[in-house]
């Protein structure tokens, strides 16, 4: 009966969440990971071990183009869903990963890569050997739902921080995850070409969304995935900064 | 439409007086009715019946001495307050009554032929004193328990009339948001609330707006805190219990009313000479303020508006002269559902449609029979809860049916010794059907909704427990000034498959007949919730946590049989809490399996405190005082004792009242050390579900500052002949102070906000009874 109570409380502060002063999460004011992307997120048991590339974005638009310091490992998860840090600190199985510093250099407009003058984008692409055994000793739900083998990254840049972590997951189902793919940014119905002004309504054109079976003790419950799109602005306001499928978002 | 509503109540308000003012009663108060009821003789004087009241409830008034003067005629009223005499000279004459607790009556009367069915209403001095018929009371057992009744919890300051909000205002209780009550530094869910006696889901509509009984049809609420007797189990804080009243004999009464935020009516009366009924029934409009307050809110759109009903009947039935027989039924429902457009928190599992809908229902039969020294009582609680609750594509849909059986025999064995067997059992069988993430909390603070892992569950199950208590009272000799209370409580919990024994021993010791030393020891337990013990939620091995509660206190009753005084209370508390269930993130061998722990039994606890109230009874002027030092410790693996998220180190409520023949004036001040909290040191960045993890720092290593609140209440009755009209307003929060309540912060931590209490809150409130 707690939950209808925490329902009731959220009701009330929610009426407020559009007053207060706080930072929004879709402005690039500071130095932030924004996604860290495998290119598999789910790897089978019997392929392992694997190597899997990560790619971690990065913004740091009022850092002047500093030097970006990176520490990242990798170790099974802890637990993170459970509560546990997510950190693979004292982690018997912790394995270091070396990432290194990043530099802003000149770019061109809009290549995805981290430097100048967006100062947002990605860093080099390292990997992750995910090592063999960690499903065992777990259920069988357990291990056809999927075991977590996380990896965490921080970034340190002229005093400021910023920690994130992704995980990978090893399972025995017959079809692993894949990561959604994104085609398009849309202003106004339009691809977006150049960077907007005035008010605009912006839209993602997303690829479809996978289905999948997660197993329980109660039997299997099929689920259809829901694709979210953050949305990051380092100038102007957001209407929303996830939308879910093809929503839109207004950018003023 | 609230402010039209106000002007109208406003303007009735004004119309009621000057209706009361226009129509004075003749010399002194007090009035009368001359219709009819004569007798001629064959003189000039003639036999005159009549029937003397009381004004405002018609109760009749018995042994009162009514006086025709000059003739120096007087005449008795008997126990249905009639009174005849017999040659009443014709003319004028003046009528007198002197009552104690009554306005002097007098009157100047024309006695002739066509006087008939005389009925005279007395003003009571004091419309604020009108005595509670009370039949079936439970009876109170425990030195620790504390009783507040109707007329104490009706008129409380900054409580709004609600009973459980009242208890706050009493030594040991204090108060977290949402009104949820502390009981002696210990949370919340370790406070068990009951109904005459049988556990209910809540005690609160929307986790504290009000209580799910009318306050009207309660006749007291009960607060059993550390050392409380075996009649209870399942709380390690205490029992909060409602005693439903029952219905009034004399004749037919009925009342209606109608605040701000709700309104309700109640009605009861006689069926026959063995029986009669209550009912009573609220419905609650706070949407509409809820409503306008979110108008226009672009991100957000009320689709249900809150609410919140109840129903509560009583039937009861003498059956001859040692037998009762009482059926109460509850009700209750809450139903709320909005539509948000933008996550909360930036979550983005929060958003989408939110709907709430709990509701549960009591029957609640009860037998007693007293046969000369023993009585005999068995009552059983019949009812179904069932809560659903959308949050997004997650959901949390629970139905159960639940039974509770109570049955107890006592007996006076001896002069020296009183003894009570008793049964105290609860069968619970519950579908549960959920989509939610694993979530996970501590030190006050909650991971992000989606970075749990989601579970999807749909099963059935019981869980049910099983509890006979044995009581004592005995002394060495009638004479002896020490009484001994040897208690024996055993449970059996099926959940957890535990068997606990937890003795219990009270002493009482008479230092003078207002005077009284005690003390006691015993222990508790209480099992874990549905979530901490569930296969796939929690942990199916985690056992019932334990404690053990030391209590010492002194009162002293200054007024020694007099109405006017003081009435001291101290108390020291020390409970010892073991096996405390927390989070937990490790994983664990089950069936030749590796599995998240979830929750294990690795807590401890302490609690310590004092309690003084000091009553100050100076008619017409009412003062309470209440101070309590509590500190409340928890510990467990990889953490040093830390203070609990209840520890509130100095609470004081000071209440004053001031009673004239109309009006009531109360304040409440309270001023209470700020709670403890769990700074958030750092975040990490779920990639995965778009938001940031929450890093802890030490447990409740910081302080909110302190929580202070001024409330005050006005009362208002004008008593006319056959009915009563009650005027009320309340401001709480009288000073806008803009208390501390919690944090928001910024979607990485980093920054953070202030959320303050309700400002301040002026509620007015019209009740009309007969």
């Amino acid at each position: 009966m707690k939950k209808h109570f925490i329902l009731f409380t959220v009701s009330f502060a929610l009426l407020s969440c559009n007053e207060n002063e706080l930072p929004k999460a879709y402005q690039l004011d500071k130095l932030r990971i924004l996604a860290i992307h495998a290119d598999s997120p789910e790897l089978a048991d019997s392929a392992l071990p694997a190597s899997v590339n990560i790619t971690t974005y990065v913004s740091d638009t009022n850092g002047d183009g500093r030097v970006l310091q990176f520490t990242a490992a990798a170790c099974p998860d802890p637990g993170v869903a459970y509560g546990a840090e997510p950190t693979c600190d004292g982690n018997p199985l912790k394995v270091d990963l070396a990432v290194p510093d990043v530099t802003a250099t000149s770019q061109a407009a809009n290549s995805g890569i981290f430097g100048l003058p967006n100062l947002t984008g990605a860093i080099p692409a390292f990997s992750v050997a995910v090592p063999t055994g960690l499903l065992t000793g777990r259920s069988a739900i357990d291990q056809y739902n999927g075991v977590a083998y996380l990896v965490t990254i921080k970034v340190r840049g002229g005093g400021e921080s910023a920690r994130s972590f992704k995980r990978i997951f090893v399972s025995t189902k017959p079809t692993q995850n894949s990561n959604p793919t994104i085609s398009d940014i849309k202003s106004n119905g339009a691809s977006l070409a150049t960077l907007p002004s005035g008010e605009v309504e912006l839209t993602s054109t997303i690829g479809t969304a996978e289905t999948y079976t997660v197993k329980s003790a109660d039997g299997d419950d099929s689920r259809t995935e829901r694709l979210y799109t953050s949305w990051y602005v380092n100038k102007g306001e957001l209407k929303s900064s996830i939308t879910l499928d093809g929503e839109e978002s207004k950018w003023t | 439409m609230i402010f039209q509503f106000l002007i109208v109540l406003v303007l009735n308000l004004n119309l009621a007086f000057a209706q009361e003012s226009e129509n004075p009663p003749p010399a002194n108060l007090g009035s009368s009715e001359q219709t009819g009821g004569v007798a001629e003789s064959s003189t000039s004087t003639f036999s005159l019946e009549g029937v003397v009241l009381e004004k405002g409830t018609r109760k009749p008034l018995a042994d009162v001495n009514i006086f025709i003067l000059p003739h120096k005629l007087k005449a008795t009223s008997d126990t249905k307050g009639k009174f005849m005499f017999d040659a009443v000279p014709a003319g004028n004459a003046e009528v007198v009554i002197n009552l104690t607790n009554y306005n002097k009556y007098s009157n100047n009367i024309t006695f002739d032929k066509s006087l008939r069915d005389w009925k005279i209403y007395l003003d009571r001095s004091s419309a604020f004193t009108f005595e509670t018929v009370v039949t079936g009371t439970a009876d109170k057992r425990d030195d620790t328990t504390r009783r507040l009744k109707q007329e104490e919890f009706l008129s409380a300051p900054g409580a709004g009339g609600d009973p459980v909000k009242a208890v706050q205002n009493l030594p040991g209780v204090s108060r977290t948001t949402g009104s949820q009550v502390i009981i002696q530094g210990a949370a919340p869910e370790d406070t068990r609330y009951a109904a005459n006696g049988h556990t209910i889901p809540l005690v609160f509509h929307f986790g504290g707006l009000s209580s799910v009984v009318m306050p009207e049809a309660v006749e007291s609420i009960d607060y059993l805190s550390a050392g409380y007797g075996p009649e209870y189990g399942n709380a390690l804080g205490g029992v909060i219990n409602l005693n439903v009243r029952s219905p009034k004999k004399d004749r037919t009464h009925a009342l209606a009313y109608m605040d701000i935020f709700n309104m309700g009516g109640l009605i009861e009366g006689q069926i026959n000479e063995s029986s009669r009924y209550l009912m009573s029934a609220r419905y609650s409009y706070i949407g509409l303020v809820f409503g306008a307050i979110a108008k226009g809110n672009d991100d957000f759109s009320l689709t249900v508006a809150p609410t919140f009903a109840d129903i509560t009947g009583v039937y009861e039935k003498d059956l001859g002269e040692t037998d009762a027989f009482k059926l109460t039924t509850i009700g209750s429902q809450d139903t709320l559902g909005f539509v948000l457009k933008k996550p909360v928190n930036d979550d983005p599992s929060l958003r989408g449609e939110f709907s709430q809908r709990t509701e549960f229902y009591r029957l609640i039969p009860e037998w007693n029979r007293k046969l000369g020294s023993s009585e005999t009582r068995l009552s059983a609680s019949v009812g179904q809860d069932s809560t659903k609750s959308v949050i997004g594509d997650n959901y949390f849909k629970l139905n159960m049916d639940s039974i509770s059986l109570r049955a107890e025999w006592n007996s006076q064995i001896e002069p020296t010794w009183k003894t009570y067997f008793g049964m105290d059992s609860s069968l619970n069988k519950y579908k549960l059907q959920t989509r939610l993430p694993s979530g996970f909390s501590a030190g006050g603070v909650s991971n992000p909704f989606s970075s749990g892992e989601v579970k999807t569950v749909n099963y059935s199950d019981r869980a049910d427990g099983y509890g006979v208590y044995w009581r004592n009272e005995l002394k060495i000799s009638a004479e002896s000034k020490m009484t001994y209370f040897p208690q024996l409580r055993v449970d059996y919990l099926s959940p957890t498959k535990e068997t606990l024994p937890q003795p219990r021993m009270a002493l009482r010791y008479e230092l003078t007949p207002y005077s009284f030393a005690r003390g006691s020891v015993g222990l508790y337990s209480q099992i874990p919730t549905g979530r901490q013990f569930n296969e796939e939620y929690g942990n199916p091995d985690i056992k019932a946590s334990q404690a053990t509660h030391y209590v010492v206190g002194w009162d002293r009753d200054f007024r020694e049989g007099a109405s006017r005084g003081q009435m001291l209370t101290t108390n020291l508390f020390y409970k010892d809490l073991r096996k405390l269930v927390i989070s937990s993130s490790e994983f664990v061998t089950r069936d030749g399996e590796q599995v998240p722990e979830r929750y294990n039994n690795k807590g401890k606890g302490r609690i310590q405190g004092a309690e003084i109230q000091l009553k100050s009874y100076l008619d017409p002027f009412s003062i309470s005082t209440s101070y309590t030092f509590s500190q409340s410790f928890r510990t467990e693996p990889g953490q040093k004792e830390y203070p609990s998220a209840y520890d509130q180190t100095h609470s004081l409520n000071v209440i004053g009242s001031l009673q004239t023949e109309k009006w009531l004036y109360a304040a409440r001040f309270r001023w209470v050390t700020g709670q403890p909290y769990t700074p958030v040191v750092d975040s990490s960045f779920d990639s995965d579900s778009g938001t940031f993890v929450p890093i802890r720092g030490e447990y409740y290593s910081k302080r909110k500052p302190t929580f202070t609140q001024l409330d005050l209440r006005v009362d208002r009755k004008a008593v006319y002949d056959t009915w009563i009209l009650s005027f009320y307003g309340e401001l709480q929060n009288a000073l806008n102070i803009k208390n501390e309540e919690g944090f928001q912060y910024s979607y990485d931590y980093k920054k953070r906000e202030k959320v303050t209490g309700l400002p301040m809150i002026p509620t007015v409130g019209v009740k009309g009874e007969f």
